[in-house]
This record gives C-alpha cells, structure tokens and sequence, in this order.
C-alpha cells in the first residue's frame, strides 16, 4: 500500500488510487450509486479520463436516460461493484 | 510509526476476512425507488489504496434491516465517514 | 413494458363476515379469468365469505404502459377513474366531464383505458360513472379497487404457492437486487348497504336498534355485535361481556377480516386504500412504526395514521414484521376510531415463528394455510412437538377466554412446559417470549392505576359524573380529595428508557348506565402502548387473535415492560379491552420520551417530576424547552349542574354522534363568555371573561416549546391551529414546509416544535365551529417580563423584573390594540383597503344563493359588488417575501341584514345552540405569515388589546411575509358562529421575492383574484390558481327555501333520509370558491348519471374553471378557512405534486387529504399542466368523499388546452 509523505497527502493517494481501479477495469460492468439524482448506474465502463469515468449506462432509475453514455465524477460515487470475471455477476435487470 | 500516527486505513489489510461496518456521506441512497441510509456491514474482501469490499454484505434498510445484497459492494476510502469493527453484522440496532 | 388487464364490472352477491351479514346489490371489478368462476362460487356460497370476492387488486411496474379493456356488466355506465396515473383524459379518464370525450362504458360495452403508471406506490381506482353516495350508487357498493406499482423489475407471485399472480390482496414481491416483500392491500371502506341473514337490516342485539353502518376492509368486516350475540346465546365463553373478547380468536376463532400472514422479520408493505366514501378513519397497526414518507427518511415516524376518503399510503414496518424487537404473535390492525373498531373496521398482521407448510392446525383445529418462506431469507424452523411455534405454546381453551399471560400479574402464575420451551432465556414479567429492553438500558418504574371519579369540564358545572382516568398511584389521594385537578396522566422519560410498569385496575365492575350508554360489566382494563417494543403476546394490554389476554381483573396489578429505543413523541396509552365502553370517559394518557440525558422539571418549582402535562425539560446539549401535552375529545359524556344530558345520543348506546368535547378533561364554551355587552367579538378576551379554564401553557417570550398533540376520544377528526407560531411539518427535516394547523383522529400523535418570538396571548384551538363553539380552545401565553410561577428555562437568561402588574379581567371591554404601523420599519410595504359588508352570493347558474353572505372585498371593489355586476369571490391577497403588508380593515356590517337576530341558526346548527347574537365587529385573521400577536393577529385574544373593527370603524394590520409559505388562509375572528360560513374568509399567498402578479386574460397587473400568472425574473411564468374549499353554507335555493344539504343534494336518494339523521357537522352546502356545481340541478335537467359532469350537456360549471396550456407551470394553492368537522379529500384527476413542495425526497400524490379548516397546501403539478406526458383536455378537480361532496356541488374543472385559444394569452416563456 501507498503511504503518505509530505508532498502527497494521503487523501489525494486513495482519489488517486480510486481512479486507477476505474481506469483498471475499463470494459467491465459496473454498479455506482451515487446520493445526487438518478442515484444509480448500471453499465460498461468506456473510458476514464481525469476523475471522471465514461460509461454506457444499461439501467438507472429512469428508463429515459438509459442507452446512453454517461460521465460520472468518480469522487461523487458512494459505493460502486465492478465485475471481475471472478465472484459475483451484477444482475441483468430487465423490465 | 507510533501509535497515534498508525494508518487505520492500512489496518484495512490486516482486516480481510473480518467484518466491518462502514457509513458513507450521504444522507439516503436510492435504489429504484426503496431509500436507506449509506450503513453497510460485511466481510472485508479487499482492500486496495482507494476503496475497500464487502462481500457478503448487508445493507442496513430500515424495513430490511438484515438484507444481504446480492453482490459485493466497494466503497471508496474518501466516502467513508465512520467504520467500527467492534459491531457485529447481526446487532438490532435502531436506524431511525 | 406494457401490461394488459381485462377488467370487468359485475354485480356480486358480498357476503361480508362468517354470520351471513351481505350486500345483495354489491358490485365489483374483477378480472375476466377469475368472472365466471367467482360467480359460481357465490352461488354456491350465498351465506358465506368467497376468497375471490374482495376488492381487486392488480399490479405493474413502476415505467409501465397499462391497457386495461374494461368491460361493463352492471345495468348503468360505469367505468375506471385511476388516480395518481398519468393519461390522455379524453379516452381513460373513466368518467365524463366538461368537454372531453365520454370514458364511461355503457352497459354490456367495453372500452380500452392506457394508463402510464411513472412511479412506485398505491394506485387507487373507483367509478364515476353513478357518483351517487346513496344505496344506489357504485362506489359504496364495492366499485372500488387497487393498482399497485412496484419498482422497476419486479415480479410477484402467490404467498402460498409461489405461483405468478395475476391479482389478489396478497402477493410476495421479488426483485433482482432488493428485498422480497410481503405485500398486503388493506382497503377500508364505509357506509356499505347491509342486510342479515334474514335480508333485514342487522340489529344490535344489546340496544335493540339498528346496528351502526358498515365500516369494514377488503369487503369484510366483524362486528363486535355478532360476536357477543354468540356470547348472550351462551354458544361460547361464559361470564363474558363481549368488547372485551372482541379480538379473542380462542373464543370465536378468527375472524373474516384480513389476516395479513407473514414470519418474523420479513419485509412487507401494506397498501392502505380508503375506498370508502365518508368517513377519515385511522389506521393503527400494534407493535410497529413506519416512516410517514416512505422516500424521505427523515419523516416523521407514525403508527397510527388517519386516511380521509380516496387517498392512500403505504406503510413500511420498520424493521420488518415483528419490528426492531422481533416480537411475534398477531398484531391487530384496526381503524382507531372506536365506534368503527367495534362495528368490526379491523383484521391482524400473524407473525409466525415457525414454518407454516399447510401440515399445522390452530387450536381450534383449523388448518393454517401454508406460507412460502421469501426466497432470500432464512425461512423460520419448523414446529416439533416440544416447539410448536405460535399459537400453538400458548394453553388457551377453545370457547373460552384467550389465558392470563405468565409472570405478568402480581401473584398469577407461571410457565407452562411449553412455554418455557418458547420463552427466552430469562423470561421476566412482561417480556416472555422477546425482550425489548437491551441489557444496559436504565430502568423507570412507574406506578400506574385507572381510577373512576366525577370529572367536572368547566365553571358551568358541566360534568362526567363517571370519569376514569389514568394515574400516578401517588396521586390517586390528592386528586381524589380535589387537592390536586385530574388531568390526563402524562409520563416523562429519556430515550433509551426500559420502561417497569404495575398497572392496576382500581375501576368498579360496573359502568353505570344514563342517558348515554346501557350499563356495561367493564371488569377488566388493560393499559396498551403506541410507539415504544413490547412482546406483543404478553404486554399488549389488550386481547387479540391468539395471543394472550393482558388486562387485568378489579384489585389486580399487571406488570409491563417496554423500551423507548430512540426519542419518540407522546406515546399514547389507554385501554384496549373496553375502550369503546369507556374510553370517552377519560381513559388515556401518553408518555414523552425526551431526547437522552433530558431531566424534567417542574416549571413552577423547578424541582424534578415525572409526570405533567405542562413540564419544563432541561438538557445538557440541546437548547430546553417547555413541554405541553394537549388531548383533544368527543363523545364526552357530560351533564350540566342541574344533570341534564347534554347532546345524548338518540337512545342510550348509539354511536350516532353522543356527547361534547374536551381537551385534557376541560371546555370553554363560547356561549358563556359574551360578556356584558353580549358582543361575539371579546369571547376569548381574558379582560371580559377571565382566562379559560382550558390549558394556558405558559412560557417567556424566546422559550421553545414543543405541543404533543394527541387525541384520547373517540370518533371524529379535530384540526388543531395555533395562530401566530408555526412549525416544520416534518420536525426531523429542515426542508419541510412550515404549518401552523394539523387535522388529528383519535390515536395520532403529533410533536410541534416552536419558538416564540415575542411576548403575547397565543390562541390554540381545534378550530372547526362546532369544537371552537363548545370550547376547544386556549392560549399559549408568553410572558414579557418575570413572573413568580414559572422558572426561567435554565439555559435562558433571567427575564426582566416585573415592571407593570399583570393584566386583570375587568369585565369590560378590552382595550384597543396599540397602532402596530406606528413604529418605523424599512423595505417595501404593500397596502390593501379591504371592507367587509354584507351581498347576496349567487353559487351556480340554478339560482342557489346565500342572501345573507358576509364578504371581504378590495373597497374598489365594493361598489360592482354591490351593484351586482360582480359576483363576489372569496379574498385573494399576495405579497412578496421581504415585504411588510398592511391591511387596513374597515366593516360596514349592519345589523338588520343578519339572518338570525339571536344567532342561533336553525340550519345548519351545532351541538349545544345558544344565545350569540350577530357581532357588527369584524376582523381579518391570517395563517403562517409573521406579526405580533399583541397587534396584528386579527383577533382579540388573552389579555392582547381589541384587535376588531366595529360599524364604520377602521384598524390597520401588520404583517410581515418572512418566509415563501404560499397559501394562508385569512378568517374573521370575531364571530365564529355569524360570519365565517356566511363568507367570511379568504388567502393570502406568500409569494417569492420580485413577483409580480398578471390578469391571466389582460395581462395586466392585478394583486388580487383567485387566477393569477406569477412572472419573476428568475423563475418561469407560472399560473397560479387559488381554490377555497368551504363547507357549513346556508344556501338558499331559487324559490327562497332552505337547501338542507347534504340531503336534499343526494341523487338517487332513498325516502328514509332526512337531515335529522345527520350529524351536526355533515350539515350545509358546500364548494370551492363562494360557488357550488350540486349535480342534484343537473339531475333534474338531465337524468343521466355518468353525463352530470358534461359541459356539452350543462354548459361549464359554475366552480372556477381553471384555464391553462399544456406544459405550463401550474401551481394550486388550497386553503380551506371554514368550517365543519368533516374532513374532505382533494384530488385532481391526471395530475400529481410532491406532497411536501419544499422537499425533493418527498413522495408525489394526486390528492390532498384532511381539508378542514385551517388546512393549506401549494401544489406544484408535476410536469406543468397535462402531466409529463402533456395531455390536453378537461381534468376534474374534485372531493374526494362520494358522500357528500361531489353530488352536493364540490367539484370543477381545469381546463388544458392543447390549442392557442384567443381569449387565453400563451405565457411567455
């Protein structure tokens, strides 16, 4: 594990760190709930650029805004599951 | 290190396979229309510098308060408000 | 996706509980697969209840598309309203109004109704193709039903065989990443035409009259009366009365209402529906809570909750089934109201703890129906022999009296093999089979006792000679020998609180009998709890389903036990075993658990209590407060000195309405305090009367106070305001919107938060004419400066010393009011010249008028009304947050145009008429916003000076618009009885800063009128439309005679109606806005049911018509300042808001519950006019109570173009 020095406080360590496991697992499915509106995301991670990750959102709690690419702030995600291959799937969810 | 500058965070390592219960910032999530609290109790899987997993994992709802959620959960480290490892994923506790 | 249901409407046989009881006329909705079936089954069954006979309840998810095609069976058109879809209301709005296309279905038609459903919740649907509220009509008849939306994904499937359901009461929901549930509809439903066995009305064998009407759920109910007949046969237990074992399944098994199955700790939500169309019940569901609002988890937490006719709500038990505690057993469920308790408004929620598969049998040997575990829970352990699972440990005898819990009564017995077997390691008197108190939690014992002794209300000598009441055992001297004046006992406690309580009952076997009620064997009380974890089978204080019977005999002590798990509010407490016998006499009281760490103080010495219904709490972190319990009654038995009853029922034991009111044992009625100068106007002046004898809760100027508001009897809705101060709606969410009224039933409890900001009388009051008229009112009085029988709150500074003696009643006319527009204050001041005097009001074009009709107007507007060319409409004013408004007010009231000299109205009356002759002084009273009470409340009050205007006089009001409330209503104060359902009130609307308000037609400015655009620079245009819902009208009819609404407005009437048979508060006419659209008019232009709301056959009705685009933003601002008891539902068809405008977690409604007086709300249609998916067309803006609302003329139309019209111009967006 990374430790904190004088340069580099340890909170931007773990933004930064957050950030790499997105950028890590680009093209596998995420789960991302968020506290502000549609409060969560299911779909692909595409990219991540900066501290946002681009993903093609499948489902959220509005059909409307699905099927689309959306841009979340990595740092506004609450909690959040990738797919490995290994362990458990993220549901296929359908109406 | 000392005592006092010890990583609680880095003690995430040595906590894999224990449970922990972890609150978030925000004030209520939302999944598809059912709203609970950010309180999550589990197993601790991983643990890397940016988050760590539950798997299993509980999701404190409040008509739910036992509901072992069908997939692991991950949070980030800087979303974490509070954590303990001293409450037991089965304690009644009151979330209102 | 889509969803397709073919719905039919046919007539039904309903057989409503296990005695034969029936609708032989009912109707129902039901599916086409299930039609043929459930007919043959009724045939079959003519005298007993078929399952599939029950209201229908259908299901989608939430985002769905629904086709429902609606066939038609009944020999009238008939068809679907949903309420809270969206739709195109020219093809499924099931119902024919103004100019849309007709959706009723003619009979033996079928039409297709598509629905989108946009969020999860409770869909309610009923016909409005026969809105008559008589026998005749279709929704008190059953054509009632459920839609309900579940989240996104879903399925459901049958309880019992896990096989997809397509309807029915019951289903388990499942979903791919959130919790199955258990979901229930419950559907109460009232005033159902029943006939017995014989096909006569049923008769209550103990008073050997007519039995009170139907008031059930789900098509069933159980009537205490049929269960004690079987008691008086001697069928079944012996030496029993019959209320007490109403609930008993040892003695008569369970009954035909629903039994809402579930193991401990499973999920669920029940649907609650009120189908019916009269009465607001309350719904109270033992053991657990729930979160008012559902979305939002810092709502307030309930567990009991009133419902008005058409609206609905989902309860989520906290915890799941069993709550926090897992307590099992069965739970009663049960309209609170008790005259509709005991005509058998009530079922049970039965927490196993073992699994049920279809093998087991209750002691009575019948099978208990198997229940499916949910899929993603740990099902239950399976019933042995030594571990037999609820009920079958417990060692009641069939045909006899559920037994006396082990270890709770001091000296009865102990556990039983198989009670041991079930307890829980350390079983303890009132806490066998689950403990709710943690280990470490702090203990409080309290010794409680309920008494009987003569209760006397006021210095009228007006009395219960049988009062009962709750009390501390250390008090029972003092009070008995009138050292000390009874009042409702009120406990005090600390979050995280086990509670230890010995209870005895010191009553007398014996009810006495009067002229009110028979005498009745009341030899066992228990004391049952609200809110606080309790083991439901031992502790209930109550007798229910299975369990066991935890009341006690004459000269016993029970032992409770209870834990306080967070802060609560004021807990009720009362009787559960005879509470329909006796609890009018007094038989509440509440506990109050405070905030950890809060120590109670008595606000006269200072020393510490536990107990009072005004205390002081003190807190190590949290600012201290006053705290103030109020109970709100009727059904009060009372006698005057020279023990004439009054208002008894028509013969002893009706429910038909019995009795007075109180609060907390006392009244202060109006009619005793006209003074020497016989003026209305000085009625709660304290210089002319003396202060009331009802509470004066008493605090210093910047004191926070908390009111626990609950109501200990018995059947009827109160609206509680407090004029001057305010408080959040949901007190644990800053974003709630500020209230300063609240419509309450019995059981509820409501915590207001408040502050006072400045020294003066504050009046409280339940402040529906009939309650103000019989006393329900009082004052929160807050001093200026130190006075000796009340302690400074320790963390506040010491007031002032006292300067000036204390006002004294002088007996004379109260001084004038200081001028509040004397002191100089900066920013913008609106002025308004408003004069009241009295017109004539036409309320349709049929010729129905109120000659007598007291008004508010603009004096620009004076003349036109006057003159006739304007038809007066109620008062609109407006003004922006930040401004100062001054309202000067003059009245030109003239005697001779009062109707009645003496003020007693021969219609509509209320209880106990008097003497109260018409007062010539006005006043203009408004809600919400800011102003010193001393100066500009609109009333005189306490020990402020006069604050109304005689003939020809003028007086200036100040008021400060601090905050963006929106709606307030505004009321004279002066004379409830002679002014305000003459036409007496009208709004203010608290608008956002830099609002300018627009004619909608001219585009001219315009301060006033109830249709108005809002335009500001920062928000869009907005129309706003302000509806006044009042009822109590005395209108007179074309020819000059009285209307005696709601009868003579009844369609379809049958001839042994009058208006004798109704309560005093169902009396007047009725409407929105000084105009009244009584479809009875229609009728005998047009005898077509489904065509009375058609303007292609009637033209418009005379209620507004509120006009608007598709889209654009729309805002209803809803007061109701007048008058009656009755509470009304509002609802707008196609459209919804969020309930509470202020906060975006908030649920969203298509009604608006509780309108009575005082009751205000903002709706902000979602979606603008014609919903989100903008549907032009004409949507019905309506009551919601079928009986009698709608016939009697409250409804209108808003109108949405999907068209440029010439006469509206676009808003400019």
């Amino acid at each position: 594990m990374s430790k904190p020095n004088e340069s580099q406080p340890i909170n931007d360590i773990r933004e930064a760190a957050i950030i790499k496991h997105f950028r890590k697992n680009i093209e596998k499915r995420v789960f991302i709930l968020t506290e502000a509106f549609p409060f969560m995301y299911i779909g692909k991670i595409v990219n991540v650029v900066e501290d946002l990750v681009e993903i093609l959102v499948q489902t959220t709690s509005i059909p409307a805004l699905e099927g689309k690419t959306w841009i979340v702030h990595i740092h506004s995600i609450d909690v959040f599951y990738i797919e490995t291959g290994v362990g458990a799937k993220i549901p296929d969810l359908k109406d | 290190m000392g005592k006092e500058e010890e990583n609680y965070f880095q003690d995430f390592n040595k906590l894999v396979g224990e449970d922990l219960l972890v609150i978030t910032k925000a004030v209520q999530l939302n999944l598809l229309g059912q709203v609970f609290r950010p309180i999550f109790c589990g197993t601790v899987s991983e643990v890397q510098d940016g988050h760590l997993t539950l798997s299993p994992v509980i999701v404190k709802m409040v008509n739910a308060p036992f509901y072992r959620f069908p997939f692991p959960l991950s949070v980030p480290l800087e979303q974490i408000v509070s954590f303990s490892t001293e409450v037991p994923c089965d304690l009644v506790f009151p979330l209102t | 996706m889509k969803r397709s249901y073919h719905v039919v409407a046919i007539p039904i046989r309903i057989v409503l509980n296990s005695f034969g009881d029936h609708n032989p006329n009912g109707m129902m909705y039901v599916l086409k697969e299930n039609e043929q079936k459930v007919k043959e089954m009724v045939k079959k069954n003519p005298f007993s209840p078929v399952d599939l006979v029950q209201p229908l309840a259908i299901r989608a998810n939430e985002g769905d598309t629904i086709e429902i095609l609606f066939e038609n069976k009944l020999p009238f058109n008939t068809g679907i309203h949903f309420q809270e879809a969206e739709y195109d209301v020219c093809q499924s709005d099931g119902a024919n109004v103004g100019l849309n296309k007709d959706s009723t279905v003619a009979p033996f038609k079928t039409i297709l109704y598509r629905l989108h459903v946009v969020k999860e919740g409770n869909y309610f649907f009923s016909d409005l193709g026969n809105p008559s509220s008589g026998e005749n009509g279709s929704n008190s008849n059953g054509l009632i039903g459920a839609l309900c939306v579940e989240n996104r994904f879903s399925w459901w499937t049958d309880p019992e065989t896990g096989k997809v359901l397509n309807s029915g009461q019951y289903a388990d929901i499942h979903h791919p990443i959130l919790p199955s549930f258990r979901e229930y509809v419950w559907m109460f439903h009232d005033e159902m035409e029943v006939d017995d066995l014989t096909g006569n009305r049923p008769i209550n064998h103990f008073s050997n009259q007519e039995e009170e009407s139907f008031h059930g759920a789900n098509y069933r109910y159980e009537p205490e009366n049929r269960r004690q007949q079987l008691i008086s046969e001697g069928v079944v237990c012996p030496n029993c009365q019959g209320e007490e074992v109403h609930h008993d399944s040892w003695v008569f098994g369970d009954p035909s209402t629903p039994i809402l199955r579930g193991y401990l700790g499973d999920p669920a939500k029940i649907r609650v529906f009120h189908g019916g169309v009269k009465e607001t019940h309350v719904f109270h569901y033992h053991v657990h809570q729930w979160f008012s609002d559902p979305n939002d988890l810092a709502s307030e937490i309930f567990d009991a909750q009133a419902i008005s006719p058409q609206s609905h709500y989902t309860i989520q038990p906290l915890y799941g089934l069993g709550s926090l505690h897992g307590s099992f057993g069965d739970a009663v469920i049960h309209c609170h109201l008790y005259p509709h308790f005991v005509a058998g408004m009530w079922g049970m929620n039965r927490v196993f703890n073992t699994l049920q598969d279809g093998t087991q049998c209750y002691p009575n040997g019948v099978p208990i129906k198997a229940l499916l575990p949910l899929p993603d829970r740990e099902p239950p352990p399976k019933p042995t022999k030594l571990k037999p699972g609820f009920p079958n440990f417990i060692p009641g005898k069939v045909g006899l009296k559920a037994p006396r819990p082990p270890l709770g009564i001091i000296g009865g017995r102990g556990l039983t093999e198989l009670e041991r077997n079930a307890a829980i390691e350390n079983p303890r008197p009132g806490a066998v089979f689950t403990d709710p108190c943690p280990e470490d939690a702090p203990v409080k014992e309290f010794n409680v006792s309920l008494i009987e002794l003569p209760l006397t209300y006021n210095k009228e000598g007006w009395h219960d000679p049988t009062g009962r009441m709750f009390v501390l055992d250390e008090d029972i001297e003092d009070i008995c020998s009138g050292k000390k004046d009874p009042e409702p006992l009120v406990i005090h406690a600390s979050a995280h609180t086990c509670f230890h309580i010995n209870f005895t009952n010191r009553l007398p076997h014996i009810l006495d009998g009067d002229a009110f009620q028979l005498v009745t064997r009341t030899y066992e009380v228990g004391m049952h709890i609200h809110f606080v974890k309790f083991d439901v089978l031992v502790n209930d204080g109550a007798n229910v389903g299975w369990n066991y019977d935890s009341s006690v005999l004459p000269g016993e002590t029970a032992q409770y036990s209870y834990y306080a798990d967070v802060e609560l509010k004021a807990w009720f407490f009362h009787d559960h075993l005879f509470p329909g016998a006796h609890q009018q006499h007094g038989v509440f009281g509440s506990g109050v658990v405070h905030p950890r760490f809060s120590k109670f103080l008595d606000s006269e010495t200072g020393k510490e209590v536990n107990k009072g219904t005004q205390i002081t709490t003190s807190n190590p972190l949290i600012p201290d407060y006053r705290d103030f319990v109020l109970f709100a009654q009727d059904f009060t038995h009372l006698f005057d000195k020279n023990g004439k009853p009054l208002s008894p029922p028509p013969f002893p034991g009706s429910p038909d309405d019995p009795g007075l009111f109180g609060v907390n044992y006392k009244n202060e009625p109006l009619q005793f305090r006209l003074g020497k100068e016989c003026d209305p106007a000085y009625s709660f002046s304290s210089y002319v009367n003396g202060d009331p004898v009802t509470p004066i809760l008493k605090a210093y100027e910047g004191d926070s106070i908390r009111i626990r508001l609950l109501q200990g009897a018995q059947e009827e809705s109160h609206s509680f305001n407090v004029h001057g101060l305010r408080w959040l709606k949901e007190r644990g969410d800053l974003n709630s919107r500020l209230e300063n009224q609240q419509h309450i039933g019995i059981s509820e409890s409501f915590t207001m938060e408040m502050h006072i900001p400045r020294s003066g009388d504050y009046l409280w009051a339940f402040e529906t004419e009939e309650d103000l008229w019989n006393g329900l009112w009082g004052l929160i009085r807050a001093f200026d400066e130190k006075v000796p029988d009340l302690i400074t709150l320790p963390d506040r500074p010491e007031p002032l010393k006292r300067s000036k003696p204390l006002p004294v009643c002088t007996g004379t006319k109260p001084p004038p009011a200081e001028d509040p527009t004397s002191a100089p204050i900066k920013g913008p001041i609106r002025y308004f010249d408003v004069v009241a005097f009295q017109t004539s009001i036409v309320y349709n074009s049929f010729g129905d008028h109120d000659p007598n009709a007291i008004i508010f107007a603009l004096r620009k507007d004076m003349k036109a009304i006057k003159e006739g060319l304007k038809n007066p409409e109620p008062l609109i004013l407006r003004g922006n947050v930040g401004e100062t408004v001054e309202v000067t007010l003059t009245s030109l009231l003239k005697q001779e145009l009062f109707p009645f000299q003496d003020g007693i109205y021969p219609y509509p009356i209320v209880k106990e008429q008097a003497f109260y002759p018409p007062s010539l002084r006005i006043s203009l009273h408004p809600q919400l916003i800011d102003y010193d009470v001393k100066t500009s409340a609109g009333e005189t009050v306490g020990f402020n000076g006069d604050q109304t205007v005689g003939p020809g006089e003028s007086r200036t009001y100040r008021w400060f618009v601090d905050s963006q409330v929106g709606a307030c209503g505004l009321w004279d104060m002066a004379d409830i009885r002679n002014h305000k359902s003459q036409g007496a009130f009208g709004a203010f609307i608290a608008e956002p800063r830099g609002t300018e308000y627009l004619n909608p037609y001219t585009l001219e400015s315009d301060t006033t009128g109830a249709n108005v655009i809002l335009r500001n620079p920062l928000l869009p245009d907005t129309r706003e439309f302000v509806l006044v819902m009042h009822d109590g009208v005395r209108l007179l009819d074309k020819n000059k005679q009285v209307i005696f609404d709601p009868v003579d407005g009844i369609l379809l009437a049958s001839p042994e109606v009058d208006e004798d048979l109704l309560d005093t508060y169902d009396q007047g006419s009725r409407g929105f806005n000084y105009r009244s659209e009584r479809l009875i008019n229609r009728y005998q232009k047009h005898p077509m049911l489904h065509d009375l709301f058609s303007s292609k056959v009637f033209g418009d009705p005379a209620t507004p018509l509120l006009e608007s685009y598709v889209g654009d933003p729309v805002t209803i601002r809803l007061v109701t300042p007048a008058e009656r008891r009755r509470s009304h539902t509002f609802h707008l068809h196609g459209h919804r808001w969020r309930f509470d405008a202020k906060d975006s977690n908030s649920r969203t409604e298509s009604f608006v519950g509780f309108n009575v007086a005082g009751a205000t709300r903002n709706l902000e249609l979602l979606g603008g006019a014609g919903a989100y998916n903008g549907f032009p067309g004409d949507f019905m803006y309506r009551s919601g109570n079928i009986r009698w609302d709608i016939e009697q003329g409250m409804w209108g139309i808003m109108r949405v173009l999907g068209e440029l019209k010439e006469h509206l111009p676009p808003l400019d967006q």
